[in-house]
């Protein structure tokens, strides 16, 4: 009877400190969990914020190939973060053992929950049990292990709070380049080529609108190239570069998700606008008398119109007239654009076509029969005609032709800032001379110098 | 006769006590070697035998003897020398005349029959002679001309090496090495330690050595406690942790044993051993770390104690090769390095 109810005591005693055990486990696993989701999502805030900066600091091709470094890291630091926290986890024999070692038991929790499945204990036993229980102060859960918030808490808040403010600063730039790109509106059907390649160079920055370019016959054969590669899909002919190109539009789809696109000043394309002059190839030399007016801006084919309505919008527009006669054609590129016209009778052929009109036309300045419709002199009359509303699209009509000089010369893009420096005090400021009346004995040789 | 009632069982704290008690009286006599002492009792008390090792004057035979004054249990002494034949030691059967006047074979026992036995310089006898002890220690009996004769538990050989003096000696084969459970080395002492020595020596009084136990109930109660070491636990990972570190002194080019499944490398292993310890050593790391589990006044073994004992457990197990010798390494650094390495595998 007494040694029944000793033995009952002294399992109860057993299944309190197994309790402890127990509990010295559950912490342990909460941490190793807690490891593991917020060691995950450290890794990904922290990825996030790394794509959106690459996406705002780099380019489509550089912007993929961080982005999918980044994402491969993330991976393999949640991978590693996951299995250290499965390694984590703890049996009741692995936390006796953590118990054992860092309250200095001597092996008495292992021994107890290795004893535990044993059927035959030994005489020592129940001196064991009290051995142990009498310790039991040594290893509560809170002693073993005093953290019940892992410390990768703190990184994942650290991480998203500096995702949120990373995303709220994406997230403004985004709205505003999405508002000041709103008017940028790629009309269907158009080709858009990358001309990033191109050393091309407005021949004077001061004329804004119509700006013409000045390129050498290599810069013109690639714009003549590129342009038919648009209008074939803006796929190049190797399967290599199709790829590269693919992966470079969606490299570019992803960033303009994430940033709201390029801003606007970055986006400008250039058009050739006189499609339906070079459909209608020695149509009207009047064309080409205006060849060095100022060439508006068509808002009728930024609108996504066709050409031909494009030029019919250009009938509205005012041009001045008395145009100078046109120059000889320059023929420098002319040579380029004649092979791309025989290599590729069909598929480029209008946009070669326009350029080698271009070509013809002559130097800058130099009008020219298939000039840009802006100097059609049927356009100088009528009423001006609206813009559409809700439309601030514009298109910079592009009129490219063979240089001499190519881009060897660039032309200053602004005219040279004035300096100022301050004066000493025997210098006096600037000021212009006033118109001193001349008198009337001296006219005569004032007269005579300037006929000399 | 030995027997002890459940009534008197010792506990924990009695084998402490006693365990003290003994070695408070052996240092009557014996100045220093604390660690010796108590590797000493320790073999005793786990039912294994002694390899003593050191040089002349180191207190090795006095050692013994006092021992088996201060537990109060018969002892004998063997002097071996290259002569000595295995009948010296074990005995032979005689021509004894009887009162009627017939004669007949009589076994006349031989030193070994007693509970302590001291085999002094033990690497002087011939392998014959030493291997007549092999029966003795392991199994506890004697085969005389086909009889077998048991000896009284306990049973406890301690046989004295002499490092030096090489010359004419015979070292003791491996099967026999492995049958001690300790090889305690007795450390040359330092000069306080001689002067106390000389003192204690060199007086009119020697010092007298108290037994601790009755010598009707000495066997008896060693016997307990000897029960009581068994009765102490081992976890199963201390389990492995022993298995594992016997098994990392095995150079892993041994053609002697199987793939090494844990995967344990030690380069000094590799470099300088023949070949490691047996099973056996595994089996006196675990009685060994018995015995300083009840010490420590627990009923369990833990980590700490394996590693205590495993220089005295395994050093004797471990075959050094020339390499090792030529570059000076001994089998107590081997150990050092096996228990370094394998000390991370505990968690």
């Amino acid at each position: 009877m007494d040694h029944g109810a000793a033995e009952s005591r002294g399992e109860e005693k057993f299944r309190l400190i197994l309790s402890q055990v127990s509990a010295i486990r559950g912490r342990l696993n909460a941490l190793a969990l807690q490891q593991g989701l917020f060691g995950g999502l450290t890794f990904i805030l922290g990825a996030a914020v790394l794509v959106v900066g690459a996406a705002f600091a780099f380019g489509p091709l550089t912007f993929l190939l961080t982005a999918v470094a980044i994402v491969a890291a993330t991976l393999a630091g949640v991978a590693r973060t996951a299995s250290g926290a499965w390694r984590m986890r703890t049996s009741d024999e692995r936390a006796a053992r953590i118990a054992d070692e860092r309250a200095a038991l001597k092996g008495r929790l292992t021994t107890m929950v290795d004893a535990a499945q044993v059927e035959q204990r030994s005489t020592l036993w129940p001196y064991l049990v009290e051995d142990t229980l009498a310790l039991r102060e040594e290893f509560v859960a809170a002693r073993i292990e005093p953290r019940q918030v892992s410390r990768w808490l703190w990184a994942a808040l650290v991480s998203c709070a500096v995702a949120a403010v990373v995303m709220r600063l994406a997230y403004g730039v985004r709205n505003s380049r999405l508002a000041a790109n709103s008017h940028v509106v790629s009309a269907p059907g158009e080709p858009t080529v990358d001309l990033g390649d191109l050393d091309i160079r407005p021949v004077d920055p001061s004329r804004e609108p119509g700006t013409q370019i000045d390129a050498d016959p290599a810069t013109l054969r690639k714009l003549a190239e590129k342009l038919r590669d648009a209008r074939h899909g803006g796929q190049p002919g190797s399967p290599a570069s199709r790829l590269m190109a693919n992966a470079r539009d969606a490299a570019r789809a992803l960033q303009d998700k994430l940033t709201g696109g390029k801003p606007a000043a970055s986006a400008s394309r250039l058009k050739l606008t006189d499609k339906a002059g070079a459909d209608k190839d020695g149509a009207d030399a009047d064309k080409g008398a205006a060849r060095n007016q100022t060439h508006q801006q068509d808002h009728q084919q930024a609108n996504g119109k066709d050409s031909g309505s494009g030029q019919q919008s250009d009938h509205n527009q005012p041009q001045p007239s008395g145009a100078p006669p046109p120059a000889p054609p320059d023929t420098s590129g002319l040579a380029a654009l004649d092979g791309l016209n025989s290599d590729s009778p069909t598929s480029g052929g209008s946009d070669v076509k326009n350029l080698r009109k271009l070509a013809q036309a002559g130097p800058l300045g130099a009008g020219g029969p298939e000039h840009g419709s802006g100097s059609d002199p049927r356009h100088l009359f009528g009423d001006a005609e609206k813009p559409p509303l809700g439309n601030d699209t514009f298109k910079i009509p592009v009129e490219v032709e063979p240089s001499e000089d190519g881009s060897s010369n660039p032309a200053p893009p602004s005219p040279p800032q004035r300096i100022r420096s301050t004066l000493n005090a025997s210098q006096a400021p600037d000021e212009p001379f006033e118109r001193a009346s001349i008198p009337a004995s001296d006219r005569v040789t004032i007269k005579r110098v300037f006929e000399r | 006769m030995n027997a002890v009632s459940a009534a008197e069982a010792p506990t924990v704290a009695d084998f402490a006590r006693t365990f003290r008690h003994v070695q408070t009286q052996i240092h009557k006599v014996i100045v220093g070697h604390q660690q010796a002492v108590e590797e000493l009792l320790s073999a005793l008390f786990a039912g294994g035998h002694v390899l003593i090792e050191g040089v002349p004057g180191t207190g090795k035979t006095t050692l013994v003897k006092t021992l088996g004054l201060a537990l109060n249990l018969s002892f004998n002494r063997v002097q071996f020398t290259v002569d000595l034949m295995p009948a010296d030691i074990t005995g032979t059967r005689v021509i004894l005349s009887s009162e009627d006047g017939r004669r007949e074979f009589s076994f006349q026992p031989g030193p070994v029959f007693c509970h302590i036995l001291l085999g002094d310089e033990i690497n002087r006898a011939t392998p014959k002679t030493q291997s007549a002890l092999l029966e003795c220690m392991a199994e506890l009996q004697v085969t005389v001309s086909g009889i077998t004769h048991a000896l009284k538990p306990p049973y406890f050989v301690m046989a004295t090496l002499n490092p030096i003096e090489m010359e004419g000696t015979y070292p003791l084969p491996e099967a026999q090495l492995d049958r001690f459970l300790f090889k305690v080395r007795l450390e040359y002492p330092n000069e306080n330690e001689m002067v106390r020595i000389v003192t204690n020596t060199t007086g009119p009084e020697e010092a007298g050595v108290e037994p601790v136990f009755p010598v009707a109930e000495a066997a008896g109660r060693i016997e307990a406690l000897k029960h009581l070491v068994r009765e102490v636990m081992v976890a199963q990972p201390i389990e492995h942790y022993a298995a594992r570190m016997v098994r990392a002194t095995q150079p892993s080019s041994s053609r002697y044993i199987g793939q090494q499944s844990n995967g344990l490398r030690v380069d000094a292993v590799d470099r300088y051993v023949s070949f490691g310890a047996s099973p056996r050593g595994a089996q006196a790391l675990i009685m060994g770390a018995k015995v300083r589990a009840l010490l420590d006044g627990r009923a369990n073994v833990a980590y700490e104690d394996i590693d205590q004992v495993a220089p005295a457990a395994l050093q004797h197990r471990v075959m050094l090769n020339y390499a090792a010798h030529s570059d000076g390494i001994d089998a107590g650094h081997i150990i050092e390095r096996v228990i370094q390495a394998v000390r991370p595998a505990r968690a």
